[in-house]
């Protein structure tokens, strides 16, 4: 389980961008599916979600708005803007360049040895 | 012990929820952030009680994945900025009043959700005393008086014989010389023509509109129907309101 909050912290808003992307979604679904794809690995506390998600709307990224779900109950669900779309490309291309960075570090350290 | 169940889980959530929104220094955005959280509670909750755990269980577990109240309400007030969040509140109402400044109608609504942000709305109060509710019958009329608008919303039986009647009035939005509430003398009466007493339990005022409840602590048992009038009968007969409400279904409603 990885819980270092930096780690977490800087590639949550890459994450909940690149899930929104795919569908809109609500804070509970979100915390559901991060779950599920990361096979539990990313465990965060629940409630800090929501500040993530306020602070990414407040910088435009995503917008919320209430719907009904499937079982008829409203939830506030969020949608990725255009300028959340620009600002993932920003991030998948930082986000390679530094595992690209790592890898190669790593890699070169296995040759050296 | 299911109530004591609900209790308990009520108990918890509030504490959390109310941590949470303590932290946050903009007001305006409470509840919001109470309604998110408390529904991203209850969603957890559901799921957890799918997975097997008992209520709880659920209900603890669904408040201990949360993490630490007030570590996240510290963090949604830095993004619940009190300074922009006013001004923000106050340029839309300025935009708002410069669209609309040519339109009364327009007024009244504003008005109406200015009365209702401030929080004065408060609608009607819980009746104890009586027993249990056996029954609410929806009544749903509204009936134009005399530049007011009557809303009759609904008639609650209890369980000691106790008939509770309550309706909204506000003015007329096309006819709004007069604001204030009317109070009318409302009289009950049994499906026999037997006149009841009633008392004027509350009125609760919300600005333009006005909440009602008047009740009758003895009314007979297993009445078909109630016979409810509204305004002073000997003064003006002819602005009398009277009309019949079927108690045996919920909804229906006798012509008069």
């Amino acid at each position: 389980m990885i819980n270092d909050k930096g780690l977490l912290g800087g590639s949550t808003v890459l994450m909940l961008l690149a899930l929104l992307t795919e569908e809109d979604c609500y804070g509970y679904e979100i915390i559901r599916r991060i779950a599920d794809r990361s096979d539990d690995a990313f465990q965060f506390k629940e409630g800090t979600l929501y500040p993530v998600l306020h602070k990414m709307e407040s910088d435009g990224l995503v917008k919320s708005y209430r719907k009904e779900t499937e079982n008829g109950k409203t939830r506030t669900y969020y949608r990725i803007t255009d300028r959340g779309a620009k600002e993932l490309a920003a991030e998948r291309e930082k986000w390679n360049e530094f595992t690209n960075a790592v890898n190669k570090v790593v890699r070169g350290g296995a040759y050296a040895v | 012990m299911p109530s004591e169940t609900v209790q308990n889980e009520n108990n918890n959530w509030k504490e959390y929820l109310d941590a949470v929104v303590r932290e946050v220094k903009f007001r305006p955005d409470r509840a919001d952030i109470r309604r998110e959280y408390e529904e991203h509670l209850s969603d957890a909750f559901d799921a957890l009680r799918e997975d097997g755990l008992s209520e709880d269980d659920a209900s603890a577990a669904a408040v201990s994945n949360m993490g630490d109240p007030v570590e996240a309400g510290r963090a949604l007030n830095r993004s619940h900025n009190p300074m922009l969040g006013w001004i923000e509140t106050i340029l839309r109402w300025i935009l708002i009043f410069v669209l609309c400044s040519s339109f009364p109608i327009a007024y009244a609504v504003i008005g109406l959700g200015v009365v209702n942000t401030l929080g004065v709305i408060r609608g009607y109060s819980d009746v104890e005393g009586h027993g249990e509710l056996i029954r609410t019958v929806v009544v749903g009329r509204s009936i134009d008086w005399d530049g007011r608008v009557l809303s009759i919303d609904e008639i609650r039986l209890y369980e000691d014989g106790a008939l509770e009647l309550r309706y909204r009035s506000r003015a007329s939005l096309l006819n709004s010389g007069r604001l204030g509430s009317y109070d009318l003398p409302v009289r009950l009466s049994d499906e026999n023509g037997t006149l009841r007493d009633v008392s004027n339990l509350s009125k609760t005022s919300g600005g333009l509109i006005t909440y009602h409840q008047f009740l009758c602590k003895a009314f007979p048992p297993d009445s078909k129907a109630v016979q409810i009038e509204y305004g002073y009968a000997h003064l003006y007969k002819a602005h009398m309101i009277r009309f019949a409400v079927d108690l045996t279904a919920t909804g229906k409603e006798a012509a008069e």
